[in-house]
């Protein structure tokens, strides 16, 4: 993991004495709110419905178990003992106060963790799979490219008032698992010809209001021009994208208006142009970037021998067998397992983790993990490096923290936006919902024979849980000052990226559940067999079965 | 404009931003260093070259720049005006004039800015920055002269960021 060095403190630590400064500028009244605003976003700092909210950047969602004492301590001194993980791997404090904001950025410090450009028209944290490094169908690890983009674009100069959010996403393994098509610039590590490292390059994602799947813009650009390119794609933006209009703002209509061709000569121009070595990376800082995520000391284990104990042990308890088969991931090392933490469940909101939940995990991963975690887009937690002997004992405590619900990727794997209960913005309340669906879904058999599907709910058309790539999505719509909600089916994220479509006229909330639940069972009565997931199904189908059983033939 | 924060310290500004003309100013040009917008620029420039002195040149901070490439390489001074601190065009359009198109006389920032942007704006390639009225130039001041280590440098010598701090692994 990436450790700060007396040069990262030291930025840290001014950016903090900074956002003081800003902070009591703006409490004595010298300085505008309008003027605060921007500073204040880009430190993290949102005003909510009920009071500010900060979000902490989880530079491509590692954590340490250090970290995560922090943050115990954090919501427990400055919050309400818990917090929450965001669809973009950052954790939010839902109830700080304006005032505290710098205590907290210093404690945050003091365990190498800031908020810089958390939110804001600047480059955001950079993403990434979260199973880097222990992938099994990864070329590279992209995380030592996440970090060299972290360093590069916090507090650039050129780059901190530009007309939108700017987010990027890296990835080193075939399958796709951090969305990056959904993302302003999406990377894939690749190769070329002769075996060097570089990356294939996406540009133009994103959800909102306009949806659209980033388009590839170069095919091959060598590791050590990274920096440079984006430099280049970033530069186009900032003289050409709108600022007239915030819903026109974002990089992806840019690219629509231009049309791909020309905007990539464009950036092509503008790369070779200002091409000079002082942008290249060489292979040594590469390298040393590299070495902060060396593998950790793997056992050999005797894989036969776990396999076997694992099957008795499953033979003997079903429910570890279904947490097994859905909270559990192939590793790259023979005798080890990626472990998914869920943080749904019928009880709390998805993505909230309570103070002693930290601390519990925190000793989880120093006792089974080398003390680290990972939050994903699908506001779990991950442990990439679990034994497999150690899977029964993992098992039974996260079951006794009530992180085990064994439904990674299903139904009840609800990714969903704060909504009406917190954020201004919304439409609609999209917790309530949540809770509704978690519900109908409780019975475990059930869920485990629907299989893999994902459901998202957005509050309103900003689409914060980027609703329109799942399988179901619902969006909070507001009819007459009344909470409805419309449907969407069809979406798919990974490198099958696929934006869903509307299904029908929005209804009101007490009908939802039961509208969610037809869709249900026309997979259930449609489907080939149990293999045939729902997405397959609906594809073959088209939505037309769909739409007739929710709303009757007649629509 | 007054005061404004140049090269590291705070001077009187003695060159005239001159927004439009009237007819008799535009026969006979007022004395002294002048900025004039693009346009005016432009429309005057055969009296300058009698003269043997170029005014200022006044942009605004998404203008195009190779269309007036031959100006900027006269213009003792290129004032890039800021029509709002959010918007933030005007540190690429410096960035660019410095690293692409060459230009060493001064290059100032002024509009709607307040402090918090100067050490970026020096970044960028401005060395002359003049705020709005309320905008402290000295709080500006020493906002520059604290604003400490960077992960890019500067557009004069921009930098990778590990580029002086890697150790060699593995030796
Ligand atoms: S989708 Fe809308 S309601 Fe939900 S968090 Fe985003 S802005 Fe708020």
């Amino acid at each position: 993991m990436y450790q700060y060095d007396s040069f990262d403190q030291k930025i840290v630590e001014e950016r903090v004495k900074q956002f003081r400064g800003q902070t009591a500028r703006y409490l004595a009244g010298t300085l505008s709110e309008e003027a605060f605003l921007p500073l204040r976003l880009q430190n993290g700092l949102y005003i909510q419905r009920q009071s500010p909210m900060l979000r902490v950047a989880v530079p491509y969602g590692m954590l340490s178990s250090r970290q995560l004492r922090k943050l115990a301590e954090i919501t427990r001194t400055y919050d309400r003992s818990y917090c929450h993980v965001t669809t973009r791997q950052n954790i939010q404090f839902n109830w700080v106060s304006v005032e505290q904001v710098p205590e907290i950025l210093k404690e945050l410090a003091t365990v190498d963790m800031h908020s810089i450009q958390t939110s804001g028209n600047c480059i955001r944290n950079t993403t990434c799979d979260p199973f880097a490094g222990v992938a099994q169908d990864e070329l590279a690890d992209p995380r030592p490219f996440c970090e060299i983009i972290r360093q590069w674009s916090t507090l650039h100069p050129e780059f901190a008032f530009l007309p939108r959010k700017f987010k990027i996403a890296v990835i080193g393994a075939q399958q796709d698992r951090a969305s990056i098509q959904l993302h302003d610039i999406g990377l894939q590590l690749t190769t070329n010809k002769v075996g060097d490292y570089g990356f294939k390059v996406w540009v133009g994602g994103g959800l909102g209001r306009t949806p659209v799947l980033a388009t590839p813009v170069r095919e091959f650009l060598p590791q050590q021009e990274l920096l440079a390119y984006l430099k280049a794609i970033l530069r186009v933006y900032n003289r050409y994208g709108r600022r007239d209009n915030k819903y026109k703002a974002r990089i992806k209509i840019l690219v629509n208006t231009l049309g791909i061709d020309n905007f990539s000569t464009q950036v092509e121009e503008e790369f070779e142009r200002t091409l000079s070595p002082e942008y290249l990376l060489n292979l040594e800082e590469v390298d040393y970037a590299r070495s902060f995520f060396s593998s950790p000391e793997y056992e050999a284990i005797d894989e036969h021998k776990v396999q076997a104990d694992l099957l008795l042990q499953g033979q003997l308890n079903p429910p570890f067998e279904r947490w097994l088969s859905r909270n559990t991931h192939e590793h790259r090392v023979d005798g080890y397992s990626i472990v998914s933490l869920s943080l749904k469940s019928s009880t709390q909101a998805p993505g909230d983790i309570s103070a002693i939940q930290l601390e519990q995990i925190a000793e989880l991963a120093e006792r089974y993990s080398f003390g680290e975690v990972r939050t994903t887009q699908q506001q779990n937690l991950v442990l990439t490096d679990v034994k497999q002997s150690d899977l029964f004992n993992l098992w039974l405590e996260a079951t006794s923290l009530k992180l085990a619900t064994p439904n990674i990727g299903t139904i009840t794997d609800i990714v969903c936006c704060p909504g009406g209960d917190f954020c201004a913005l919304a439409n609609a309340r999209s917790l309530p919902i949540n809770a509704a669906i978690q519900q109908r879904f409780e019975d475990l058999d059930f869920l485990y024979d629907l299989g893999d599907m994902s459901l998202r709910i957005s509050g309103c058309v900003n689409a914060c849980a980027h609703h329109h790539i799942a399988n179901i999505g619902i969006l909070g719509v507001d009819k007459k000052g009344e909470e409805f909600y419309q449907i969407t089916l069809g979406g798919q994220s990974g490198e099958a990226s696929r934006l869903a479509k509307v299904l029908g006229p929005s209804l009101p909330m007490d009908l939802l559940p039961e509208a969610i639940e037809r869709v249900i069972e026309i997979y259930l009565r449609e489907r080939t067999d149990h293999t045939e997931r729902f997405i397959d199904t609906f594809l073959r189908l088209g939505s037309r079965p769909f739409k007739e059983h929710v709303y009757g033939k007649s629509h | 404009m007054g005061n404004l924060i140049k090269d590291g310290g705070i001077v009187n500004d003695n060159w005239q931003l001159i927004e439009s003309l009237t007819d008799d100013e535009a026969l006979r040009l007022p004395e002294g260093d002048l900025i004039l917008p693009l346009v005016l620029w432009v429309q005057q420039s055969s009296l300058f070259e009698q003269r043997g002195s170029w005014p200022g040149l006044w942009i605004e901070g998404n203008q195009e720049l190779e269309t007036i490439k031959h100006l900027i390489a006269l213009a003792p001074v290129i004032a890039v005006e800021f029509s709002a601190f959010t918007d933030g065009s005007g540190y690429s359009t410096g960035s660019l004039l410095r690293e692409v198109y060459g230009f060493e006389g001064e290059l100032r920032a002024f509009g709607e800015l307040i402090i918090d942007q100067v050490p970026y704006l020096r970044r960028c390639g401005f060395n002359s920055i003049a705020l709005p009225d309320g905008q402290s130039l000295e709080d500006g001041l020493e906002l520059l002269m604290n604003s400490g280590l960077t992960y890019q440098g500067s557009v004069f010598s921009p930098r990778t960021p590990f580029k002086f701090r890697y150790s060699k692994v593995g030796s």
